[in-house]
């Protein structure tokens, strides 16, 4: 019971600043008051009025302290959601700044494989020189082989006219041979009537 | 004790790196037969300073059961479910992921293949130097030494697939250049593409005919090779290169003050990283101009890794010491990571 009492006293007590000691005290003047008509005096009056006047102002600035306090809260959430929106846009632009590294990584990669390349390449020489240097030696090839052909032309003509000639050759060779196989039966002939006429010649 | 432990430590080679697919861990394999891993959420944290360094999580040591010792771990790679490590006895095996991460140090590998076969003219163990996984994780490639084959295996049933033989010396190194296309580069100077649609090598690139790229002096072998799309990278013995596949002609040799041969390469983020015979980790852009050199702690870089999982991107490379360089901005090194602490 004591307990009860204690902890009804202390939850109606609030800031402890003794309102309640001076609800006590005014109860207890108005009590005396009221008890003694007669002896009433002004400042009795007066000091039960001033301690309702300090209670009311107490009261006042509770409210008021209480009003300040709300607003506090209010202010103080809408600061927390701030901060928390504000977190979560900072999260997502830390996300995107990974993906844009990400990217600029692989595009630096690329771009040095491209370079080395690029190097690899440039030691060669350039695909038009090399056409033109194609185009040149076909020329050349093609030149050449008809060269070739004017001159296999040229061959085979000798060669029929050396064949030729050669024919010719032989055959006068054979018309020589013939002509003086002739002429040396002639010769033979005429040897052997004048072989005969000597006989006779030598005989007579 | 302490002395055989600075031995150790001096003669530590790490040879390859993985991540894990949540990009949590690192695991670097070692030439002591262990898996180092690290926990990257820890190293990158702010809590570390230059006096307390940073430790790893736990180290594996891989059993290879049909040998006496403990193997070399050669290469490694990784997929969804599985970290795959090739040894220098031969075999590639895999441990889950799931696995290491919740068994630690006593994690048992789930699978092993048998990924070199004998030749009767070399004499074994024939190691497994480089491992690369299909972008949708179902093909493991491996290449190594004994048969010199480059193999493609399906992760699913554990069947090899294809064995491409080609090469006349051993393979350095193997990259993906799409679903159906690899390129490997090998001891034999020669750079062949492999294509799963003619079943057989589609072409062969070899640098050291080339008069602007080849370097007589220290030989023909290519120790690495990365392709993405139509540009290749590799080096070695000739000088790195860019090479255009279309025309299979070279676009740029990368140079770099003194001659290097260049064991590591890898194409990430529009860069160019290269490592090898010296303790620099070269930067290119794709137009073959350099854009800068970065410190290491190890003299000889064996391996680059650039981690595009999870959180943590990080690029580290390793080499012929005990730490691993992680670079968050390749235009420094961050910190070193110390495998045997």
């Amino acid at each position: 019971m004591a307990d009860e009492a204690i902890s009804r006293k202390l939850t109606a007590d609030g800031d402890g600043t003794g309102d309640d000691r001076r609800f006590q005290l005014a109860y207890k003047m108005l009590l005396r008051i009221m008890g003694s008509p007669e002896g009433r005096t002004p400042e009795q009056v007066n000091r039960l009025i001033k301690q309702i006047e300090l209670a009311e102002f107490s009261m006042r600035k509770q409210t008021m302290i209480y009003a300040m306090n709300e607003q506090q809260i209010d202010s103080y959430a809408a600061l927390c959601t701030e901060i928390e929106e504000d977190l979560k846009r900072a999260q997502e632009s830390i996300s995107e700044a990974k993906k844009e590294l990400h990217q600029a990584k692989q595009v630096r990669k690329n771009r040095q494989e491209y370079d080395l390349m690029a190097k690899m390449i440039e030691e060669q020489p350039s695909r038009s020189e090399t056409n033109e240097k194609l185009m040149q030696v076909k020329q050349d090839l093609k030149e050449q082989g008809d060269r070739q052909k004017q001159l296999e032309g040229k061959l085979l003509e000798r060669r029929n006219n050396l064949h030729a000639f050669g024919i010719i050759l032989s055959q006068f060779n054979e018309t020589l041979k013939d002509d003086i196989k002739v002429d040396k039966e002639i010769i033979m002939a005429a040897e052997d009537t004048s072989s005969i006429d000597g006989d006779d010649m030598d005989e007579a | 004790m302490g002395s055989m432990n600075a031995l150790k430590r001096h003669y530590c080679r790490l040879f390859d790196q993985a991540y894990s697919p949540d990009g949590k861990f690192l695991v670097v394999a070692d030439g002591y037969g262990r898996l180092t891993t690290f926990d990257l959420d820890d190293c990158l944290s702010n809590s570390y300073t230059d006096t307390r360094p940073r430790l790893p999580a736990f180290h594996l040591t891989h059993k290879n059961h049909g040998t006496p010792r403990e193997s070399k771990l050669y290469a490694l790679a990784s997929n969804d479910n599985h970290l795959i490590c090739g040894d220098s006895h031969g075999d590639v095996f895999g441990y889950s992921w799931q696995d290491l991460s919740e068994q630690g140090t006593n994690s048992k590998p789930s699978f092993r293949y048998v990924a070199t076969s004998c030749v009767e003219s070399v004499p074994g163990p024939y190691e497994v130097n480089a491992l690369a996984v299909s972008d949708d994780g179902e093909r493991l490639i491996s290449g190594g030494a004994g048969d010199n084959a480059v193999k493609v295996w399906s992760l699913e049933n554990g069947r090899l697939i294809h064995s491409f033989t080609g090469h006349s010396d051993y393979i350095h190194d193997v990259a993906l250049r799409s679903e159906h296309e690899m390129a490997s580069a090998s001891e034999d100077g020669t750079v062949r593409l492999w294509d799963t649609r003619v079943n057989g090598c589609a072409h062969t690139l070899k640098p050291a005919d080339n008069q602007d790229c080849a370097r007589n002096a220290l030989g023909s072998w290519l120790g690495c090779v990365a392709v993405d799309g139509e540009w290749l990278v590799c080096g070695g013995g000739p000088a790195l290169a860019i090479w255009h596949l279309s025309s299979m002609s070279m676009a740029q040799v990368l140079s770099t003050g003194a001659d290097v041969e260049h064991h590591a390469v890898e194409l990430c983020d529009n860069k160019i990283l290269a490592g090898g015979s010296q303790p620099r980790l070269f930067q290119w852009t794709y137009r073959g101009e350099s854009i800068t050199d970065v410190g290491c702690s190890s003299n000889i870089i064996y391996d680059i890794a650039a981690n595009t999982n999870g959180r943590n991107h990080i690029t580290t490379c390793c080499g012929s010491s005990s730490k691993v360089d992680v670079f968050i901005n390749l235009g420094y090194k961050s910190f070193s990571l110390e495998t045997m602490p």
